[in-house]
């Protein structure tokens, strides 16, 4: 179910706040727990049923796992089980990919028929995988079955993170604010939510129309032009931007709706003046799960500047792999590998400090070069539009052909740029005006206009519907 | 997330509601006043212009025996004059074609009838298109709600700014039942008028053999139910673009040659006769898009149309 859709926003969720409410308050704890837990199954499912078997096997198999771990601290069981994880991982999202590889090779078809990927298996596998290893490490407790499965299903995070750790939910199910009414929760939840709903709809949704003529255009051989070039990448850039992070919000929103904190997943990341900077700012969670998992576990930094940056290129290629089945994909975190090693190199070498404008804009212009491998259906058209923005191509430079509504497509660039580089995000907002002044106008004018934008999203939604997450493809 | 914004540690149930009041106000408020100014712009600037009520009622009441069939190419395409009725609508398909053909002809004999002999009827996305009613819609208590509206409504406020609030239809209803439109195709810079003919073009490739064979089927029921009933009958494939010919012939996985191969051959075994008039309008001035006549183009183009259906 998505979020920025009629059936969550007037069916789904205030049943479900209704009903964890009232079940809290006549049942109690256990109850609320078990009720947004199986609510939480019926948002999964809403879509395409059978994969809510999956994911309960899944929990299943952790579960028991877990308490196999804490019981007897294994080595080869904890092995096994992030094996198992993977191989499903493996298994929906990347046997058409290697079987592809496997065929190039040998020169045989290897056929693996099509495979349904299910919504959030990325997202729900780290999580798993990240809960085993804190048990064997002694960073968690495996806690009662049904905080297991309400730690894995909690629709607000489910499908596109944050990625959420076992020791930072549970222990907030035993406070006093989880599943109660509480007003300034509800309110700064519902102040997350709108700014979130906003970004998606109004931006993101908006966004995407220049994004996508740049690659449909060139797909259909249409050669862009530097500038088409650079304004639909711009486009996409803030497109992926305002999406994943209005997604981010909304999780966040709903988490304190629930009396719920979830991990802040962006911090502007577009404000960043150099690209580890950026990297401590976009997909947080992600980057905290390499690092943790990943990145330490390989020796870090700790064995030498050559180790570092190998591991860091291991890290990177994997996150590249990680958003999909495809070499683009790989392309893009080796580039960003290659950036971070740069940036390293710089910081421990040169003694010259790069001016912040420049820093910033560099930083900008690398991201939005990685992007292209991202957001291409394969190497050519990459390559394609690439050297259009490096004005290769053979058009004239600046003409702005393939857009049909022109003026839309740069209202909306100019507008997520404003907003991503010369704005609070919305966490900030919220911190800011989190303590409710009735007297204060500044804090009437925002709470009415974030109501405004909620319902502006809404009636676009009501009008014409709203596009999947960018993320729920990984 | 920081600690600052952390979920409240009151342990009130219910603390002061003032924040989330305003919060609600601004949203009940603002989606109360996005409804009525969206329902006013409907019934105000939309309704007066729409040509859907005006074409139901001349389908309803008009008794000519000569009258064309089809989707926007005919609608727009077609300039109809005289004892020729054009009872053609945008995005209609074989069955509502059928359907109307049936109304039209259900009281008194056909005379001269031409039927759209596009490739495009057999794209995906007009053979699993749902059939439509030819009976005047039900008005709802709010228009904006229609289903024929609300896809629509995000656009008409687009057109709305940007006609400096005024929404300007492009589109003429004529007497006789024509859609005559404005536009420019020429206006478009080369690479656009290549893109959209293209973009056009995938829109327009055949869908599965098996539905394209079902809506030949029911293609030539209707090709049977009019000359059972004594039609003159014309099937032409209407005027395209250069830039959209070009395309469908660089693209023969589009299947257009396997349709108009189909379509030569109804009308070769009905005793139809057919043109193929995709490419006897060369200016791109006289399209309003990449396979749409302009008025201009409709105008130019029916003498010619007529002479050649019906001069036997």
């Amino acid at each position: 179910m998505l979020f920025a859709s009629l059936p969550f926003l007037f069916g789904f969720l205030p049943a479900t706040v209704l009903g964890t409410f009232v079940a809290y308050r006549s049942l109690g704890r256990q109850a609320a727990l078990i009720f947004l837990s199986a609510a939480s199954l019926v948002f999964y499912g809403w879509h395409y049923p059978p994969y809510i078997v999956l994911l309960v096997a899944t929990i299943g198999v952790n579960f028991l796992l877990a308490r196999r771990i804490h019981a007897r601290p294994d080595k080869w069981l904890t092995g096994i089980g992030v094996a198992l994880n993977l191989g499903l991982l493996a298994w929906f999202k990347y046997a058409g990919f290697l079987a592809e590889m496997v065929s190039t090779i040998l020169g045989n078809h290897i056929g693996v028929g099509t495979i349904l990927l299910p919504l959030g298996i990325s997202f729900f596998t780290f999580q798993q995988i990240a809960y085993l290893v804190d048990i064997h490490q002694r960073k968690a407790e495996p806690g009662k079955l049904v905080e297991y499965v309400f730690f894995v299903t909690f629709f607000p995070q489910l499908i596109a993170g944050p990625i959420v750790h076992h020791r930072e939910l549970i222990p907030q199910l035993g406070q006093s604010n989880f599943a109660r009414f509480l007003t300034r929760d509800v309110t700064m939840g519902a102040l997350l939510f709108c700014i979130g709903l906003g970004k998606k709809v109004l931006l993101a949704d908006n966004l995407r129309m220049g994004a996508d003529t740049l690659f449909y255009a060139q797909s259909l051989g249409i050669e862009p032009t530097m500038a088409e070039a650079w304004l639909g990448m711009l486009s996409y850039t803030f497109q992926i931007y305002f999406d994943f992070s209005g997604y981010a919000d909304m999780a966040l929103g709903l988490g304190l709706i629930f009396g719920l904190r979830l991990p802040e997943n962006f911090r502007s990341p577009y404000k960043s003046y150099d690209i580890i900077d950026f990297w401590r700012r976009w997909n947080i969670t992600l980057s905290i799960f390499l690092r943790d998992y990943i990145y330490l576990p390989l020796g870090g930094n700790r064995k030498g500047p050559v180790r570092r940056y190998a591991n860091l290129w291991i890290v990177m290629l994997l996150g590249g792999l990680w958003h999909g089945a495809g070499w683009q994909f790989i392309v893009w975190g080796a580039l960003h590998g290659f950036y971070l090693t740069v940036n390293h190199i710089w910081r421990r070498f040169s003694p010259y400090r790069l001016p912040p404008a420049f820093s910033l804009a560099l930083t900008f212009t690398c991201v939005v070069i990685a992007w292209v491998f991202f957001r291409a259906e394969d190497f050519p058209q990459a390559f394609a539009i690439l050297s259009a923005m490096v004005g290769a191509g053979s058009n004239t430079a600046f003409e702005l052909a393939i857009f049909a509504d022109v003026a839309w497509v740069v209202v909306f660039a100019l507008s997520g740029a404003c907003l991503a580089w010369f704005t609070p995000n919305a966490v900030q907002i919220v911190t800011r005006f989190k303590d409710w002044r009735p007297a204060a106008i500044s804090h009437q004018a925002l709470y009415g206009a974030v109501g405004a934008l909620g319902a502006v999203a809404v009636f676009k939604t009501y009008a014409s519907g709203s596009y999947a997450f960018i993320y729920f493809q990984f | 997330m920081p600690s600052s914004i952390s979920s409240s540690e009151h342990t009130a149930a219910v603390a002061a509601p003032g924040g989330l009041t305003v919060l609600a106000r601004g949203f009940v408020l603002t989606l109360l006043l996005l409804i009525a100014a969206t329902e006013l712009l409907v019934r105000t600037q939309v309704l007066p212009q729409d040509t859907r009520a005006g074409h139901l009622e001349l389908l309803r009441t008009s008794d000519h025996a000569n009258a064309a069939f089809g989707d926007s190419h005919v609608a727009r395409g077609f300039a109809a004059q005289g004892s020729f009725v054009n009872l053609a609508y945008p995005s209609e398909n074989i069955e509502d074609m059928f359907a109307k053909v049936r109304l039209h002809f259900a009281h008194h004999a056909p005379g001269r009838v031409i039927i759209q002999a596009d490739p495009h009827l057999f794209a995906a996305y007009r053979v699993y298109a749902p059939a439509r009613s030819n009976s005047p819609a039900h008005a709802p208590l709010l228009h904006m709600t229609a289903d024929r509206h609300r896809p629509q409504l995000n656009a008409y406020w687009q057109a709305f700014v940007e006609g400096v609030g005024t929404l300007h239809s492009k589109v003429q209803q004529t007497a006789n039942g024509a859609l005559l439109s404005e536009g420019d195709f020429a206006d478009l810079p080369d690479r656009m008028q290549t893109f959209e003919a293209r973009m056009r073009l995938q829109n327009h490739a055949l869908a599965h053999p098996d539905a394209v064979a079902a809506a030949q089927d029911r293609y030539l029921d209707m090709i049977t139910f009019l000359t059972e009933r004594g039609a003159d009958l014309c099937m032409i494939s209407f005027p395209v673009t250069q830039d959209y010919l070009t395309a469908s012939s660089a693209d023969t996985a589009a299947g257009h040659a396997t349709a108009i191969s189909f379509f030569r051959q109804t009308a070769a075994q009905s005793g139809a006769r057919f043109i193929d008039a995709r490419a006897q309008v060369k200016p791109d001035r006289l399209f309003r898009d990449v396979d749409h006549l302009n008025a201009a183009g409709a105008k130019a183009v029916y003498d010619s149309l007529i002479r050649q259906c019906f001069d036997r």
